[in-house]
């Protein structure tokens, strides 16, 4: 059997900022107000050369060598063999906090009425039904979409863009198209 | 101001490492000063202890779940936490040993250099638990030399409260470890200003905090003591040296940038 | 019956609000509470999605701070609530209607003011409540979009538009003051599909917004000059001789006229002068749009908010009759359509009571509801009965509302969170969010209809405005028989399907409502608007020479109209947000996660003049009224503008509305009643309160 790993494609081209996506998140899983598992993160004008007009819509990366995984002490994560989605088991998690230190990407958070980590889980229960994850499946664009890393051609796209954190060793299943600007015609004022 | 966070971890990181500090020190002057009678006190391994004890307490109370602390120990093929809690554990164990031995007046430098060896080997592991991606500032060497600095400085001066008649012996040593203190303090975020934008916005954040000058100012102060007025080893000196390194731990607990802070912002 | 998907029962309804998109729902119910919902998988317009609001509807019927229960505040304005019951409250609504009548002698004391809260068709059921009363005071016209209406109406006969979804079929896209990344997301994909298919994308808007951030060119027009612009576009067209003769001579009436005006009256240079766009830029812009074939204009709203709005609208239609695109596919100027305004509005037209003798209706100026509270005599009114609608955060010139509030003697107000008009009422009363209701859905701007089904009991004793407006009509006839005629026992099914009609029933190709039940359908769109080539004008023709217009007191031509004289230093925008519609969802905690704070934006070389930093405490203000609140510097808007988006934050008291007063525009009393008002004619000053969080030691490190 070949191996299968889930990623994201974060089409920033496509991308309109609209945060349906970290909604339909919310939607799904109701988790308090506080924490997100999936967030949109606004260029700032070095990247983007207009503030708040291109994202990235980031949660977690499903990492070939989980930052999570080696930082849990009681090993509360595991990354499945069947598509790569790595899984935070709840009634394991202690709430030490060592993994919301350790990645890189901000992807496990704090929940505190649970006093234990969480982060996004790829709905794996929904991918098990043959559903699309609540993110994908909402974005009105199709500025997200969910890739099989072993097998999609990923040549084309980024995997460390401007403004994203570069790490060694981890190997995030992400993937970047970059935001285009038009043509732009606008009068300067003195 | 923010909230300080992560009080339980200040705490145990300190406790722990004054234990180790005390370990490592005795062993020192035990090696080098063979003929100071009162180094093999029982008081020392007994105040390690005692710091190991309630240090290990207060990490209990950074978990969401401080009950399930004892399944920490699940992950020590990959996890440096589960790791550090086994070496806490095992230098714990030899320096309680060590402590039952010398009341009952045996002394034995085999378990000595054993609880040594452990202590030491606790402090780097400990310090690997921070060494992670998700804190570029840390992702170094640094947490390593803050907390040897902290075992160092705090193991002297403690050792120097135990052992009043080691006091002129200990205080150059103590000026010693002060400078380095002092020197790590103002250096690492130096250091940080030439890294990537987590570890500059990181020095920034030091800049930018009244606990950073605050700690600054108590460390020169301490150093100026040491090197230049030849302080005696007093209860007031030893409460202003805690309060720099709970500040250096708060610090290094809520001043540090994290990598997913930045996310969407240049490196630039 | 709920159709069962593994554990969960799923029930149909459809986005109520405001908005272009009117999506089509699913909801999941489990243990008689909502879990989560989904977009209809089968309306190609929502596609299975929905928006970041409609994600966050589960929250909005669970709020914490969700009004479930009638309140009485006593007095008014102090903040001393108390719960009552229903009895209590309906008692003394009726009460006071009796006490206005027998003072009055009529009830024109008695006024709704209603907004567009909520679509749903069956929530016309206050205005049927009124009227089965007997003659009331009624709110008419509509802030959103009644200039372009008229506008519309003038050139074409009605306001029509081709099925967005056939935006995909376009090779030159001009969205021209819309920003559908933020406000009809679902729109996106066709536009996108139309690029992929070889489409260019143009965005004509005075700010940079995300719409313009994906299209292919970006042009900044100043405010309120984009019926110039397109005048100067026109010229450009006749002069290259890039018309559609035939078009123009069997579909148009008054090209000539328009022709003579364009050569005597337009000056490419004067143009470019007055829109801030380069004389070469309009001219490749009009060769482009009418050589590329078929070439559609979207016209967003914003432009028509000025006193010059609706001649704005009526020059760019011009292009599209000028290039033949009209009637074509993937062609077209869309503005929106009411071709699906068919049911019967059963529950709006009621009969008065039989005591209420002949008289009718009084009527006031919606968008200038404070004005008109203040002005109304013989009688006053006296009773405010206040639904799906926000006044103190929405109505226009704020500080004049507070003081036409206090002429009221009982205001009631039908609401789902304290909103600042709640806290002006005497009489709170709790209404049912769309999922404790059934109604139906149809769009302005895509041709699907949807069910609304009433997916969970109503929580706490909320109550829809049809059951409130049943049970008003009971304890009216309990304390005065025969007092009001409004029905006080139908079903919602009944309700449902007193709305049908075999109009309908053809238009949607469905033979009966419940089809609806397995989920929407689309209108079988015979052909593209004005397709045939016959306009709805008195002549039969798309008219450039209008004489109705005319009679209305306009230009007959689409002219240029000088718009208002600023009476400040900046302009200010006061546009939708992404994360709400008007004052809904914005208070919702989920989406204060996402948008913790307003803000005033603005251009970091005017914010420079004023020694304005980023989140800067700012004052911005004019002789109306001002606004305290928190700077955000942003090349994103032009140098000589504020944008201030309008929405309710929660505990903020942040409100555009003290800034932006009701100036009428210049057309709307045709086809809605009222003119509507120069949201975007506002001019106010800035200057700096306090900066930012001070940064101690070293302020020179300047984190960006």
């Amino acid at each position: 059997m070949s191996r299968i790993q889930l990623g994201f494609h974060i089409n920033a081209k496509k991308c309109i900022g609209c945060f349906t996506c970290a909604m339909a998140c919310k939607n799904m899983y109701h988790q308090p107000v506080a924490v997100l598992w999936r967030k949109l993160y606004p260029l700032d004008e070095s990247i983007y050369p207009f503030s708040h007009r291109g994202f990235y819509s980031l949660a977690c990366n499903h990492c070939e060598t989980p930052a999570c995984q080696a930082a849990c002490p009681v090993g509360a994560y595991t990354k499945r063999v069947r598509d790569g989605v790595v899984i935070h088991d709840q009634d394991k998690c202690i709430g030490c906090g060592n993994c919301i230190r350790s990645c890189p990407f901000g992807a496990p958070q704090y929940n505190p009425v649970l006093r234990k980590a969480e982060k996004c889980s790829l709905c794996w229960q929904r991918l098990d039904q043959g559903l699309k994850p609540a993110c994908v499946l909402s974005c009105p664009v199709e500025a997200l979409e969910l890739k099989d890393f072993c097998k999609a051609d990923l040549s084309s796209l980024l995997a460390f863009p401007p403004g994203f954190p570069v790490t060694s060793g981890i190997n995030p299943s992400v993937r970047f198209t970059l935001p285009q600007s038009p043509c732009i015609v606008r009068q300067e004022m003195p | 101001m923010k909230p300080i966070k992560e009080i339980p971890l200040v705490l145990f990181t300190i406790l722990s490492q004054a234990a180790v500090g005390l370990t490592l020190m005795e062993g020192f002057f035990i090696f080098f000063y063979p003929g100071e009678a009162r180094l093999w006190s029982p008081a020392v391994p007994g105040l390690a202890f005692l710091c190991l004890l309630v240090g290990l307490a207060c990490s209990l109370f950074h978990l969401g779940h401080p009950s399930g602390g004892i399944r920490s120990l699940a992950n020590l093929s990959v996890s440096w936490l589960s790791r550090e809690i086994l070496a806490f554990g095992g230098y714990g164990a030899v320096l309680g040993l060590d402590m039952v031995l010398r009341y009952q007046g045996m002394k034995i430098p085999m378990v000595l250099l054993s609880s040594f060896i452990a202590g030491l080997a606790a402090v780097a592991v400990s310090a690997r638990v921070y060494k992670n991606p998700g804190y570029p500032a840390l992702d170094t060497f640094w947490p390593f030399v803050f907390f040897a600095g902290t075992a160092w400085v705090l193991g002297l001066f403690l050792l120097g409260m135990i052992c009043p008649s080691l006091a002129s012996v200990l205080r150059p040593f103590i000026a010693v470890a002060l400078v380095f203190e002092l020197m790590t303090h103002f250096l690492a975020p130096i250091f940080w200003l030439s890294g990537g934008r987590a570890q500059r916005c990181t020095a920034i954040a030091h800049y930018r905090s009244f606990f950073f000058w605050i700690r600054g100012g108590i460390l020169v102060l301490m150093t100026g003591l040491f090197v230049f007025a030849r302080s005696d080893l007093s209860v007031l000196i030893l409460v202003l040296l805690t309060v720099q390194e709970l500040i250096g731990r708060v610090l290094f607990f809520n001043y540090m940038v994290h990598a997913a802070d930045h996310i969407g912002k240049s490196l630039e | 019956m709920p159709v069962t998907k593994g554990e969960y029962q799923v029930f149909r309804n459809a986005c109520p609000r405001n908005c272009y998109d009117t999506c089509s729902m699913q909801t999941y119910v489990k243990d008689q509470r909502i879990q989560f919902v989904e977009g209809a998988p089968e309306s190609s317009f929502t596609d299975g999605g929905l928006c970041v609001k409609g994600y966050s509807y589960v929250q909005q019927v669970y709020a914490k701070d969700r009004i479930t229960h009638p309140l009485r505040q006593v007095p008014r304005g102090s903040g001393h609530w108390e719960r009552i019951s229903w009895d209590t409250a309906l008692e003394t609504i009726a009460r006071k209607i009796r006490e206005i009548e027998e003072k009055d002698g009529s009830l024109h004391g008695l006024c709704l003011a209603t907004g567009s809260g909520n679509h749903g068709i069956t929530n016309n059921s206050p205005d049927g409540m009124m009227s089965s009363l007997g003659y009331t005071t009624r709110t008419r016209g509509t802030p959103c979009w009644p200039a372009g209406i008229d506008a519309q109406a003038y050139d074409m006969g009605e306001m029509w538009c081709n099925d967005p979804e056939d935006l995909v079929k376009s090779r030159y896209i001009i969205l021209w003051g819309v920003n559908p990344a933020w406000c009809s997301i679902h729109s996106m994909k066709f536009i996108y599909e139309a690029r992929e298919r070889g489409a260019r994308i143009i965005v004509i808007d005075p700010l940079f917004t995300q719409t313009a951030a994906k299209a292919d060119l970006y042009c900044q027009v100043k405010a309120g000059t984009d019926g110039i612009l397109a005048l100067g576009m026109a010229r450009v067209i006749i002069e290259e001789g890039l018309t559609d003769p035939d078009f123009l001579s069997n579909h148009t009436l008054g090209y000539e006229r328009f022709t003579a005006y364009l050569d005597q009256q337009i000056c490419l240079a004067q143009v470019s002068e007055i829109c801030g766009i380069p004389e070469s830029e309009i001219r490749s812009m009009a060769r482009d749009f009418a050589s590329i074939k078929p070439a559609t204009i979207w016209v967003g709203y914003g432009m028509q908010r000025h006193t010059n709005g609706g001649a704005n609208v009526r020059a760019i239609d011009a292009l599209g009759a000028l290039t033949g695109n009209i009637g074509k596919p993937g062609g077209g100027v869309r503005y929106g359509h009411k071709t699906n305004r068919i049911f019967n509005y059963y529950a709006a037209s009621m009969s008065p009571p039989q005591g209420a003798g002949p008289g009718k209706d009084r009527f006031i100026n919606t968008n200038r509801l404070a004005q008109e509270i203040l002005d109304a005599e013989n009688p006053p009114i006296r009773m405010l009965w206040n639904t799906c609608r926000n006044p103190f955060s929405q109505d226009f010139n704020r500080p004049l509302l507070e003081r036409a509030f206090k002429k009221l003697e009982l205001v009631v107000c039908v609401e789902q969170f304290m909103t600042m008009t709640c806290e002006q009422a005497d009489i709170v009363l709790p209404v049912t969010t769309l999922f404790e209701e059934d109604t139906l859905n149809v769009a302005y701007w895509h041709y699907w209809l949807a069910l609304n089904e009433k997916a969970i009991a109503p929580v706490g004793e909320c109550r829809s405005n049809t059951r409130i407006a049943m049970d008003l009509s009971e304890k009216m006839n309990q304390l005065f028989p025969g007092s009001c005629t409004f029905p006080t026992h139908l079903t919602s099914e009944e309700w449902i399907s007193r709305e049908f009609n075999d109009r309908v029933y053809e238009m949607f190709g469905i033979t009966s409502w419940k089809d609806l039940k397995s989920g929407p359908v689309k209108a079988v769109i015979p052909r593209e608007a004005w397709g045939d080539g016959r306009f709805a004008t008195p002549s039969g023709k798309y008219e450039f020479y209008s004489k109705l217009a005319q009679s209305h007191g306009h230009k007959a031509l689409p002219e240029v109209v000088p718009g208002r004289k600023p009476s400040a230093p900046f302009r200010i925008l006061t546009p939708h947000s992404k994360f709400s519609i008007h004052s809904q969802f914005q208070n919702l905690d989920y989406m204060t996660a996402f948008n913790p704070e307003p803000c005033v934006r603005i251009h970091p070389k005017a914010a420079a003049q004023k020694g304005i930093c980023d989140k800067d405490l700012v004052r911005v203000f004019n002789d109306q009224g001002q606004i305290v609140v928190r700077s955000r510097l942003t090349t994103t808007v032009p140098q000589d503008t504020l944008v201030l988006h309008e929405a309710w934050f929660k505990n903020k008291g942040y409100c555009v509305q003290n800034l932006v007063d009701d100036q009428s525009s210049d057309m709307g009393v045709f086809k809605t009643g009222s003119p509507g008002v120069a949201i975007h004619d506002q001019f106010a000053d800035i200057e700096k309160i306090s900066p930012a969080a001070r940064r101690f030691p070293f302020n020179f490190w300047k984190t960006r």
